[in-house]
């Protein structure tokens, strides 16, 4: 009988023990009280299909970050697969894709002030004016939200898989990249009245696209396969300008490697130079070249999972997501020369970036 | 060999009885000295009838069991290895799928087998590919003689649950015939709370529904008195909603299961030895649809086994088997290029020896694998055990233990690897055992594990370039510490048992991905430090007590063990009667699970069961 009594004095006594085990938590570089104002918000995706995202903020004055700063404000998860981030008139825009929602907040302090729901696998938010906004949802519709009571007022039918979006005068350009199929295709929408006025053919997975000094959409075409694992039905990359008055393609220079495919766009301040992710690292293009330089600007160890532009420094960030599971890297790169400036840990598969 | 079990109505060494004949390898039985071996009998399986083996072995062994909730997909990790490293056994045939390498336990009703066998450590010398951190064994088999017995039994409970089943069995001393049928399912709309919301809403799980069904025939006959034929054939079928992760928004997948497992088998005994012929057809056939994410998606696998074994005693204390196993591996899925084929051969000699004198053993057993593209490693093992002293025995064991890539890995497009190397490593471990009997109304047992292995070319699929590809990129250096201790007292017609176990398993990556790699030295994920269990029976005159608590320490979800999952432990306790009339016996049983309503996670934000009831009827008729 005594024996009994020990062996569950025993089991107890290592629950205690084994309970008092500290639980590490994300760690909080900053302390004091945080305004969110101006600074580098990154977009963590978190682990599919399980995990929750987070945003990590990257002050550029004192170098610091500060992570999960949505679950430090607001007390919850944001949720699966948190895509990207847009910051209009003061608030901030949480689009969290597998969650199928867009998380509001108000910037200066990230406190909750809303959510859109019912939408389909959301991707990107872009702000039109003070009252409403597009979402781009990979089942083949961009909603149109009213910002005053976060409600859908319309769904617009656009091609497979609309991703990314961007705003010349009163056209919204969006990029079908395909979803979980293939599409080839731009959607041009009137913003004033919400509907398609045409669609433009370009090549297979539109990734990115910017608008240069003259005025000119540069698209990014990943082409379809995946990278050293070629197979029939492949196809190669493109860089594309294209005219935002008539449509047309103005310039449409095809990358050499069809297993090897480029991705993400971004652009510098002066709007003339053009950088895109590839196997082989990060590429410039001076939008008056004829053709494609041969060598990366940049090279690293592993291929970056994203890449931007930040004006107010000058600099490249790009992203390192390890093994997928761990605390991602981001690096900061001098947007002129490609010299390394420093890095930060951010948070589980960094993605996009929002620079305010 | 020294088994622990966990109710078994003696603890001495068991010999053959010559009319229960187990037509299942007696590898584990002969040849396994020095290793540690726990044992499942048809007392404690039927403490379990309605449970999948899942449940028994979270809640009675130091198996650690990563669960996405009632009756959904359960994988075993036993030693801080993962679920492609325990074997899974069926008399002898692995029954692991060929595609993924690992077994659902969800899918393996406890009720069907007459008694399961933990075998723990590394066993790749008897049982080949796959069987690093240890190999599960499911045994059924049949009597030779007159008896006609038949039962049905039908559960219910919380949360839609029912469970029906039935058996049949007929024996005379030349044939048997085995017969078990059974019909399952659940709703799983349980009540939870969700956190990861504004306010933390009471919500109810959706989509999470299963129905399974299914049934095991076998027959046996005895060709005069040292010649057995058995057909043993299994179908299992079950359809199931995958319920959502809280941070997503909804689910719409749904996965169909249906499995057929035969197996043939010929014996054949001599004054000092055997023959054993086993030829087995394994199929399984795996739907999985997503609309939300467009995925249809079809796995067909076939695997054709033969084995052929001869054992030969020399002497009173020594024996020599010889054996030759060859598998024939065949998977069909969309996500391959064609249907691959993998064929492969073993040859394996077991030797053991005996010292009476000193009531000491050794085994020494040696398997070579020959498999299609890989260059398979010698897998020798050796083990001892014995007493010390009065009470005291010790046993001690050293393996080398491998695992080739799966087909999945090797084949899957985008990223399958033909280049992959096996995985492999040393396994050694010592163990200290403490029998103490007092006349059979008391008895006590306590077994200590030490274990410490490495094994490398572990292989993890890493992202990169868009896709995720299979890379022999780890190491895993994996130690530990396993004690269990049952109790079990008579007196007065009243009997207590309890058993007890805990587990301490560091397995931690000794290789970095690349510089700045935060998962070096780092505890694996899913793989919790602690881990322990109690279960305690208490019978008297005809009323059964039983409780069972498990106990899960912290749980890493990052490789740089940024965040984990809180620990956390469940209780169970039910109450039961029996009836025993004199050919007839009713068995009547009400349950509490989770009785403390833990909220808890076993996968993060998976939510889980709170409290949850159950009743149950049991009857049995014999002749």
């Amino acid at each position: 009988m005594r024996k009994v009594l020990l062996s569950i004095l025993f089991l107890i006594t290592l629950s205690i023990i084994s309970g008092c085990e500290k639980n590490e938590n994300s760690t909080n570089d900053n302390n004091g009280s945080i305004l969110y104002e101006t600074g580098v918000f990154v977009a963590n995706e978190g682990l599919f299909p399980s995990g929750s995202g987070s945003i990590s903020y990257f002050n550029r004055t004192t170098g610091s970050v500060v992570q999960d700063i949505f679950e430090k404000e607001n007390n919850r998860p944001l949720g699966n697969i948190v895509q990207s981030m847009e910051v209009f008139n003061s608030r901030g825009y949480i689009v969290v894709n597998n969650a199928s929602k867009v998380e509001v907040v108000q910037l200066a302090t990230f406190k909750s002030v809303g959510v859109i729901d019912n939408l389909t696998s959301p991707r990107y938010f872009l702000g039109i004016n003070n009252n409403k906004g597009y979402v781009s949802n990979w089942a083949n519709q961009v909603s149109v939200v009213d910002l005053n009571n976060l409600n859908i007022i319309k769904n617009i039918q656009t091609g497979t898989g609309p991703d990314k979006m961007i705003k010349v005068n009163d056209k919204v350009f969006v990029l079908n990249i395909g979803g979980w199929s293939i599409d080839s295709t731009i959607t041009v929408i009137d913003c004033n009245t919400d509907s398609v006025i045409t669609t433009i053919q370009v090549a297979p997975k539109p990734d990115g696209v910017v608008e240069d000094k003259n005025g000119w959409l540069w698209v990014i075409c990943s082409g379809h396969g995946w990278n050293g694992f070629p197979a029939p039905g492949d196809s190669e990359g493109h860089l594309m300008a294209i005219n935002t008055d008539d449509y047309t393609i103005v310039t449409d220079i095809p990358f050499p490697n069809i297993d090897k495919h480029p991705e993400k766009l971004a652009i510098n301040n002066t709007k003339d130079i053009l950088y895109y992710n590839h196997p082989d690292g990060i590429f410039n293009f001076n939008i008056s070249a004829g053709s494609l330089n041969a060598l990366p600007l940049i090279q690293y160890t592993n291929a970056f999972y994203n890449i931007d532009f930040d004006v107010i420094t000058g600099n490249i960030y790009a992203s390192d997501p390890i093994n997928y599971n761990q605390k991602g890297w981001i690096f900061r790169f001098n947007g002129s020369t490609g010299e390394k400036v420093d890095s930060f840990q951010a948070g589980i598969i960094p993605g996009n970036f929002c620079f305010e | 060999m020294i088994t622990t079990t966990a109710y078994s109505q003696e603890y001495a060494d068991t010999t053959v009885k010559l009319d229960e004949v187990i037509i299942a390898t007696t590898r584990l039985k002969d040849f396994s000295s020095g290793m540690k071996i726990t044992t499942f009998d048809s007392i404690i399986i039927d403490k379990y009838r309605f449970s999948n083996t899942a449940e028994l072995l979270s809640l009675s062994s130091s198996f650690f069991v990563k669960s996405y909730g009632n009756g959904s997909l359960a994988t075993v990790s036993s030693r801080g290895t993962s679920a492609a490293h325990t074997g899974i056994f069926w008399n002898g045939i692995n029954i692991n799928q060929p595609n993924i390498g690992l077994s659902d336990l969800s899918l393996i009703p406890v009720s069907l087998f007459e008694s399961i066998e933990l075998q723990h450590g590394g066993a790749s010398s008897l049982f080949g590919s796959g069987n690093i951190g240890g190999s599960i064994q499911l045994k059924t088999s049949g009597m030779y003689q007159n008896e006609l017995y038949s039962s049905v039994a039908g559960s219910y409970g919380s949360f839609g649950f029912y469970n029906s089943q039935a058996k049949l069995k007929y024996s005379s001393e030349k044939f048997f015939s085995k017969t078990g049928v059974f019909i399952g399912g659940a709703d799983n709309d349980f009540e939870f709370r969700n956190y990861t919301k504004f306010d933390n809403p009471v919500e109810k799980q959706e989509h999470s529904r299963i129905k399974q069904q299914g049934f095991m025939q076998e027959f046996g006959k005895k060709i005069v008195n040292d010649q057995f034929i058995n057909l043993s054939v299994w179908y299992h079928d079950v359809s199931r909603e995958i319920p959502p992760y809280l941070t997503m928004a909804k689910s719409e997948a749904i996965q169909d299961d249906q499995s057929l497992r035969s197996i043939l088998s010929y014996a054949k005994y001599y004054n000092k030895g055997s023959i054993n012929l086993k030829s087995a057809y394994l199929i399984n056939n795996t739907h999985y649809i997503d609309p939300s994410t467009e995925i249809d998606s079809r796995i067909y696998t076939e695997s054709i086994i033969t084995e052929i074994e001869g054992g030969k005693y020399i002497g009173e204390n020594k024996k020599l088997q010889l054996g030759i196993n060859a598998t024939r591996n065949i998977a069909e899925l969309d996500a391959y290029q064609e249907v691959e084929i993998q064929d492969q051969l073993a040859l394996f000699l077991l030797y053991s020896h005996k010292f009476p004198v000193i009531k000491w053993e050794i085994a020494v057993n040696l398997r070579q694998e020959l498999i299609d593209g890989y260059n398979v490693p010698f897998t020798p093992s050796f083990g001892s055990e014995g007493k010390i002293w009065k009470s005291i025995y010790a046993r001690i064991n050293i393996s080398k233990n491998f695992r080739i890539p799966t087909l999945n890995d090797r084949y899957w497009i985008p990223g399958g690897n033909e280049d992959l190397l096996p995985e492999s490593g040393w396994n050694e471990e010592i163990g200290l055992i403490f029998k103490f009997e007092k006349n059979k109304t008391f008895n006590n047992i306590t077994n200590i594990s030490f274990y410490n292995s490495v094994i490398d070319n572990w292989i993890l699929w890493q992202p990169g370039n868009g896709f995720w590809r299979p890379k022999n990129i780890q190491k895993v250096w994996s130690r530990g510490l396993e004690a269990s201790h049952l109790i079990k007292m008579e007196r007065k017609g009243m009997t207590l048992s309890l058993s007890f176990n805990y587990a301490y398993s560091l397995a931690t990556n000794e290789k970095k991905i690349s510089e700045t790699d935060l998962s070096y030295h780092k505890q694996l994920i899913y793989i919790p430090k602690h881990t322990g269990n109690i279960f305690t029976c208490f019978l008297f005159l005809s009323f059964e007590i039983t409780y069972g608590h498990v106990f899960i320490g912290n749980t890493y979800m990052n490789t740089d063990n940024s965040k984990s999952l809180v620990p956390h432990d469940l209780g169970n306790l039910s109450i039961g009667k029996s009836l025993d009339l004199k050919r007839i016996s009713f068995w009547i049983k009400a349950e509490v699970k989770n009785i403390w309503n833990s909220d808890y996670q076993t996968i993060q934000y998976m939510p889980m069961p709170g409290r949850a009831y159950y009743i149950s009827l049991t009857m049995k008729l014999s002749k």
